[in-house]
């Protein structure tokens, strides 16, 4: 199939005015978040500041709801309460709802990931400046991690390291050509979709290359477009 | 190869037998032969787990020769007959019964030889039989009564699983 | 646990039609209603008979009020779908250019909204079905193209990929795995090489 024979093709179609970019929206940017968050093979730098916007917006229509169910309640005789305004809150809490539900689904992704390489990222994250912004996990997600580590040992060690000798009790050897600790594979294909109008050129080893168009869907090796999906040119999808 | 520890089709691949000669006697070895207290003669034939095999294939004996402790024969899983009938046809080989873990030995093997024509083979035959699996992983009502399911190894076995699992999501859904 | 292995590295058909339901969509409202700020987007002041974009769902909630009638997308109706279809068929080697969540849409609205379509609903559906059928056959044809590197996957649905998504990856990686063990030694690809290499 060639790239670019379907693209001119498409160019005109009417579906194209249908999908037209619609200015992105805090909806958007946590799909897109919990999008890449789930097919992605390593767990990706924490969403600092998307996060801490939607959950100041929760709070914020979380009291207005409260502010008007108190007004609903003390208008209700007076018949100023129309259906259109219970309609209208209805709306509102359903779109908390919604986006608890995505928030949710990003959260659960990212524990999921550090249960399953809990020793790789607490060496990758024993050199990071607790103070800094940009910080791989959140904090809440940091304790969870030592925690989780802390009560798994704790377990393996009453369970059977305990009786075994000191040397064959350690969790994380990596001598002998084999590592106890395990990493995410970097290497594993993923479908991605370009983003950016510019053709993103990525190669693929021995003077290969592939060209990533504007809407071309691929799979390639996750690690190829690691940092075009951290620069938001690419999506996984 | 990046191999999860905790991996259990991993650990099973590793405890395959793999035919090994030994290069040197070995006294008190005797046990894997049946020979308790005695040694292991040079020259004799033994089937070894993969991962003893592996580590006795490349230690040398001593620090400057050349040999090592064993050394490996080809196994039947890559015999040259066993290959001729996958490029004959790769959909009727009985995987299963070769190897339970088939896909992950040659992997194993392949990553200690360097054999680019082994490869090669094997993975025209994955591609060939991935392609027969998604068939009748979409294909509910062919699934009765096929022999083709009963040869898929381990890896087989479980794209078959999450590839008809996900079919099934979708019609589930489309349904709704 | 915290996430069920069936959900990890793939979506649900679900929770894709989720993502669909705040695609905007055009209404006809029978009255007025004022604007609501929402954390996901906006719903602007609704006056009667003056058309709107609304996020999906929220068009689906105001019509089981009757509120509103949702005006279809310009692709659902018999005519523009079968042209889809005979171009299905004309061009056995690529994917006819539906809107990338077409099966979502067109499946809420003929469960929310048929009143609005334009034509009969079960021929929508027969038609839709159809579509469905022969994209499907055709993307198992192009799944015997699979290698250790890269695909191209242009024309498919979001939903339509992750259906095909765990056949698709898994035989890739297990491609992938298997060719590695040959390239490491003369390539001199340093990102073939591990640490656990013997």
């Amino acid at each position: 199939m060639d790239i670019d024979d379907i693209l001119q093709e498409f160019e005109t179609a009417t579906s194209r005015k249908e999908t037209k970019k619609t200015p992105t929206t805090l909806y958007d940017e946590l799909v897109v978040a919990m999008v890449n968050e789930r097919m992605a093979p390593e767990l990706l730098p924490f969403k600092h500041e998307l996060l801490q916007k939607v959950l100041a917006q929760i709070s914020n229509q979380q009291q207005f709801l409260l502010d008007s169910h108190e007004y609903g309640d003390v208008n209700a005789e007076s018949g100023v309460v129309t259906g259109d305004f219970k309609l209208q809150l209805m709306i509102i809490e359903t779109d908390i709802e919604r986006i608890n539900y995505l928030i949710r689904l990003y959260l659960r992704t990212r524990l999921s990931k550090i249960d399953k390489f809990t020793i790789f990222y607490i060496n990758e994250t024993a050199d990071e400046d607790p103070d800094s912004k940009d910080r791989l996990l959140s904090s809440q997600e940091q304790k969870y991690m030592h925690q989780h580590f802390k009560i798994l040992t704790r377990l393996y060690n009453n369970c059977f390291l305990k009786r075994l000798p000191h040397t064959l009790t350690l969790l994380d050897d990596t001598s002998g050509g084999q590592s106890m600790i395990v990493e995410p594979d970097l290497n594993q294909p993923v479908f991605v979709k370009s983003i950016t109008d510019k053709p993103i050129t990525i190669s693929l080893g021995e003077d290969d290359e592939l060209d990533l168009v504007n809407d071309g869907i691929y799979v390639v090796k996750y690690k190829l477009v690691r940092d075009y999906i951290s620069i938001g040119d690419v999506v996984m999808i | 190869m990046t191999s999860n520890y905790y991996d259990l089709d991993d650990i099973l691949a590793d405890g395959e037998k793999v035919p090994s000669r030994f290069n040197m006697t070995v006294p008190g070895l005797g046990y894997l032969e049946g020979n308790p207290g005695k040694a292991v003669q040079k020259g004799t034939q033994l089937e070894l787990p993969m991962w003893l095999a592996e580590v006795l294939a490349i230690c040398a004996i001593l620090e400057d020769s050349q040999e090592s402790f064993i050394d490996l024969s080809e196994p039947e899983f890559i015999s040259s007959r066993v290959l001729n009938a996958i490029k004959t046809n790769p959909r009727t080989v009985d995987l299963r019964k070769l190897l339970r873990n088939y896909y992950k030995l040659v992997e194993k093997w392949g990553t200690f030889f360097n054999e680019p024509s082994l490869i090669e083979i094997i993975m025209t035959m994955l591609k060939e039989r991935a392609f027969e699996i998604n068939n009748f992983a979409s294909n509910t009502n062919k699934l009765m009564n096929n022999d083709f399911t009963y040869t898929l190894d381990e890896f087989e076995r479980i794209l078959f699983r999450m590839t008809s699992d996900s079919n099934k999501q979708m019609r589930n859904w489309l349904k709704e | 646990m915290s996430l069920p292995s069936h959900l990890q590295n793939n979506l649900t058909p679900s929770e894709i039609n989720f993502m669909a339901e705040n695609e905007l969509i055009t209404i006809l409202p029978r009255y007025s209603m004022n604007k609501i700020e929402l954390i996901g987007t906006k719903v602007p002041a609704l006056r009667a008979m003056r058309r709107e974009e609304i996020p999906l769902w929220i068009a689906v909630v105001l019509k089981s009020q009757d509120k509103c009638s949702i005006v279809p997308p310009s692709w659902l109706n018999l005519t523009y779908l079968k042209e889809k279809y005979d171009e299905e068929i004309r061009k056995p080697l690529r994917f006819s250019d539906l809107p990338p969540n077409w099966l979502e849409v067109s499946k809420i609205l003929l469960a929310k909204a048929s009143d609005d379509l334009a034509d009969p609903t079960h021929q929508l559906r027969s038609i839709l079905q159809d579509l469905r059928e022969i994209r499907l056959v055709k993307s198992r044809k192009g799944l015997r193209e699979l290698n250790e590197s890269n695909i191209q996957l242009n024309g498919l649905s979001l939903l339509e990929i992750n259906e095909l998504r765990p056949f698709v990856l898994t035989v890739m990686n297990k491609l992938r795995l298997l060719h590695d063990t040959i390239a490491k030694k003369d390539s001199g690809d340093a990102d073939n090489v591990s640490d656990d290499e013997y």
